[in-house]
């Protein structure tokens, strides 16, 4: 199974690709081999590219410039199918089986064996299946229905799918974030054997350091949509690692954010929810930003929206200005003078077709209308009184919230908040998507809303955003504080260990370390 | 003041010209009882009045097809409560309040199922027409008498009543914190929902008005006729949905009023007296119907896509009026 060496020595070469979104340039000119047989780890920070990459591979963007070859050939792929004639497959994080369906007939997935009159030939469906599993040790019963088997088991029959044809290259996007201890050794186990035995070549996208250095041959990581190294993993230390991830970025002026008045805004003990949040607890002061980072999926979103009254939770307490609060849904939270901002400015902070002025009315309702009528002069002198002491600029309030600029629009998303009196502020990413200038708008009105004593709880995976706009910063892993850190206490390199949460395995000399394959940026 | 008026120019000036068209093409109808003749129609039939129920259930993303049946259903329960002797104002409660009745059960299905709006709305049609037929089916109900058939006669029974509807749901939209909400939850649900808005709660009341309101249309079109008949009704969901989308309300939430359905029903029973006036058969009026509401209905949509394509990532888009897409008014 294993190409020639002759005809090349990649099974997939990336070359020179480049990715812009609206803003953002994605993929600045990224280079990229995987040799057969190998396990070729991605690594990058929340938004270095990885994911980006891999949708360009698997035809699921389009890219803007640049060249795929496959076992040294050119190919072009323009969309799912095209990858997929080419034996390249991708597993994703979220499972992709017909669940109604049972083990062999989700293998072989529009390409039942038929016999000459049309109909699927099950007999042979069936023993092809039970020959795979058994091939790869998968102790499974081909005729079980996939929506009985736990998720590991899921994902084996995953990988057993995309091996049923001839896989050349099997992607691999964080497979062990829904895994037990137990059931990554198995994985691995396939995993192994596959390289040796079939010479199949993966992609392997993870975060765990301890799980890269484990499974991987090579590593090439990523930074900003740039390919900033790959490496063999054994000549990686950890620490050089980190510092590839973050780059030797020169540190920033942290503005002077006032010290908070020692009052506690909100208290949150022991918030339980599911295998989502594990007992969160924290505090917020009055006219205190505290920062609360980690990676995707580490909760911190639902914490935030627990606390809002967004998201039911189990079990744990919330206390508001010392007092013991329920929290059943939005409308309790405005109650007590919490308000939620989601990430999703544009699709879950404003009503687009909407003016300022009603927009700024929905969560005030209760409060600015009397016998159930809205008291329409109250109104109007509210929004036009916010409205110059935010500067929002817009040519009155009867704009419409999708005429405004990014920062405008989240000012008045603010004006809004501070309209229905929310004194605790749990903003969701808030500057994701925004330019420089947006931020710093947006920076400005967070310092403003500590001047009147609002508590804000800012959910970020910018580790530097959490560096420089908290008084303290709160590192969340798999649902669960793992750290705090005060401000000016911490780098960004502290913050990541803390949040990837594995220590090498092998320390190493932080100088010296790593020598380039290639593949390095240009 | 200027602004409301930009935004209903579009349907104005259709309707203007509508009749200049039907003035230059039939001398016959170049007279006052022809302009008479379409607001009888509008208003006697109750077609307006449904109508201004199906208002506020589109603004609030809440589409209705049981309308027809909930016309139908309300017709044999008044007539046959005036049969049975019932006085006039308990009867014409009773059949509101079967209206109202009809539309909690569509709103408690929809709030509490999540089963999309078009198929709950779809299964209760069907349910509450086999009510009806339980009810009235081969029943003779007629001749209840000149107060109650006040309502429906002439022109100022079904004006007065066809006013009673615009200003309720006119003040609802526009002056109470519950309008508001169905603004904003028609908008964008969750938007709304995060702003403590009792989402749920107001889907039950929008189908409750919405169900109101059809009953009360059938209670004037029963007056008018002065019998009550349980085959009333069938198709006219799509009669109301195509008067308010005409208007200018959108179909799929947060965008529209009134007072553009004032204008939605005008221009559509314009066309109508002008289909006559012209000679066109009664069928015509049928492929009319049909063709001006999927006209109204695609240009809503198309704009609504367009727009949602120019802006990535946002789903929810620019829901203006159709008149703007065809160039007209805002």
């Amino acid at each position: 199974m294993l190409s020639t060496p002759d005809s090349t020595d990649f099974v997939v070469e990336m070359r020179d690709i480049v990715k812009a979104f609206p803003g953002v340039l994605a993929l600045n000119s990224v280079n990229f081999q995987l040799r057969p047989g190998e396990v070729h780890v991605l690594l990058g920070e929340n938004g270095a590219g990885k994911s980006t990459l891999i949708k360009v591979l698997s035809g699921a963007y389009k890219t803007d410039s640049g060249q795929i070859l496959v076992d040294g050939a050119p190919v072009s792929i323009n969309t799912p199918q095209d990858a997929l004639d080419q034996g390249l497959r991708f597993i994703y994080q979220e499972l992709s089986l017909a669940k109604n369906l049972d083990i062999a007939r989700n293998m072989f997935l529009g390409m039942e064996p038929m016999r000459r009159t049309g109909v699927v030939n099950e007999r042979l469906l069936y023993s092809r299946a039970t020959e795979y599993l058994k091939r790869f040790h998968i102790d499974l019963d081909p005729t079980e229905q996939v929506s009985r088997l736990s998720v590991t088991e899921q994902k084996m029959v995953e990988i057993a799918r995309a091996l049923t044809t001839k896989a050349k290259v099997i992607v691999l996007d964080e497979p062990t974030d829904v895994l037990e201890d137990r059931s990554r050794k198995d994985l691995f186990q396939v995993i192994r054997q596959l390289k040796q035995e079939q010479g199949v070549a993966f992609v392997y996208i993870s975060h765990r350091y301890a799980e890269v250095a484990e499974i991987g041959d090579r590593v090439t990581i990523l930074r900003d949509g740039a390919n900033v190294g790959t490496y063999e993993i054994k000549d990686l230390a950890f620490d050089k690692m980190i510092e590839l991830m973050i780059g030797g970025e020169i540190k920033k002026q942290y503005p002077d954010l006032r010290t908070p008045s020692g009052e506690n805004a909100l208290r949150v003990e022991n918030l339980i929810r599911g295998r989502i949040l594990n007992g969160v607890s924290l505090t917020v002061k009055k006219g205190e930003i505290v920062g609360v980072t980690g990676l995707m999926g580490a909760g911190k979103t639902e914490l935030g929206r627990a606390i809002a009254g967004v998201d039911r939770f189990d079990s744990g307490n919330i206390y508001v200005h010392e007092k013991a609060v329920r929290l059943r849904s939005p409308k309790d939270g405005i109650r007590e003078g919490i308000a939620y901002l989601p990430e999703d400015r544009k699709g879950l902070g404003l009503i687009q077709d909407h003016s300022i002025r009603d927009n700024f009315a929905y969560p005030s309702l209760y409060r600015i209308s009397r016998f159930g009528i809205v008291d329409q002069r109250r109104l109007d002198k509210e929004v036009s009184d916010i409205m110059t002491r935010l500067a929002i600029k817009a040519p009155d309030a009867e704009t419409f919230a999708m005429q405004l600029s990014g920062g405008n629009q989240q000012k008045v998303v603010v004006a809004k908040w501070l309209g229905a009196q929310c004194q605790i502020m749990v903003f969701d990413e808030p500057t994701r998507g925004i330019d420089i200038n947006g931020k710093r708008e947006i920076y400005a009105i967070m310092e403003e809303l500590l001047e009147r004593g609002v508590g804000i709880l800012m959910l970020t995976s910018d580790y530097t955003e959490a560096l420089e706009m908290s008084h303290r910063i709160i590192v969340m892993r798999r649902g669960a504080i793992c750290r705090e850190f005060a401000r000016g206490e911490a780098t960004e390199a502290d913050i990541l260990r803390e949040a990837i949460g594995e220590m090498p395995i092998a320390a190493q000399p932080a100088s010296g370390v790593g020598a380039a394959i290639g593949g390095a940026a240009q | 003041m200027q602004k409301q008026l930009r935004e209903i120019a579009g349907p104005l000036l259709g309707l203007i010209l509508i009749w200049i068209f039907i003035f230059a093409l039939a001398p016959i109808s170049r007279d006052w009882s022809s302009v008479e003749n379409v607001l009888e129609n509008s208003t006697g039939s109750g077609l307006f009045i449904m109508c201004c129920g199906m208002t506020i259930a589109l603004i609030g993303n809440c589409l209705d097809l049981s309308v027809g049946s909930i016309y139908a259903l309300a017709s044999v329960v008044v007539g046959q409560l005036l049969k049975a002797g019932v006085p006039i104002p308990i009867a014409v409660l009773a059949g509101l309040g079967a209206g109202a009745l009809c539309g909690i059960v569509n709103g408690t299905i929809v709030s509490r199922t999540g089963i999309p709006t078009l198929i709950a709305t779809l299964g209760t049609q069907m349910a509450f027409r086999g009510v009806a037929d339980m009810i009235g089916a081969g029943v003779d109900m007629e001749q209840f008498g000149k107060t109650f058939d006040w309502l429906g006669s002439g022109l100022q029974g079904p004006l007065f009543c066809s006013a009673i509807a615009f200003l309720t749901i006119w003040f609802i939209l526009s002056k109470t914190r519950f309008g508001y909400q169905v603004f904003a939850q028609g908008g964008n649900e969750e938007v709304a929902r995060l702003a403590g808005i009792p989402v749920k709660r107001n889907i039950v009341l929008i189908y409750m008005i919405c169900g109101i309101m059809a009953a009360l249309a059938s209670i004037v079109y029963t007056a008018r006729v002065d019998f009550a008949y349980v085959d009333r009704g069938q198709g006219w969901e799509l009669l109301a949905i195509a008067g308010v989308v005409i208007g200018g309300t959108s179909m799929f939430g947060g965008i529209g009023g009134v007072g553009k359905t004032v204008l939605g029903v005008l221009i559509y029973e314009s066309i109508f007296a002008g289909l006559i006036y012209l000679h066109y058969d009664a069928f015509w009026q049928q492929v009319a119907t049909g063709v001006v509401l999927i006209l109204a209905v695609w240009i809503d949509h198309t704009q609504r896509r367009a727009s949602a394509s120019r802006r990535t990532g946002v789903n929810i888009a620019k829901k203006r009026s159709l008149w703007s897409r065809v160039g007209i008014g805002s």
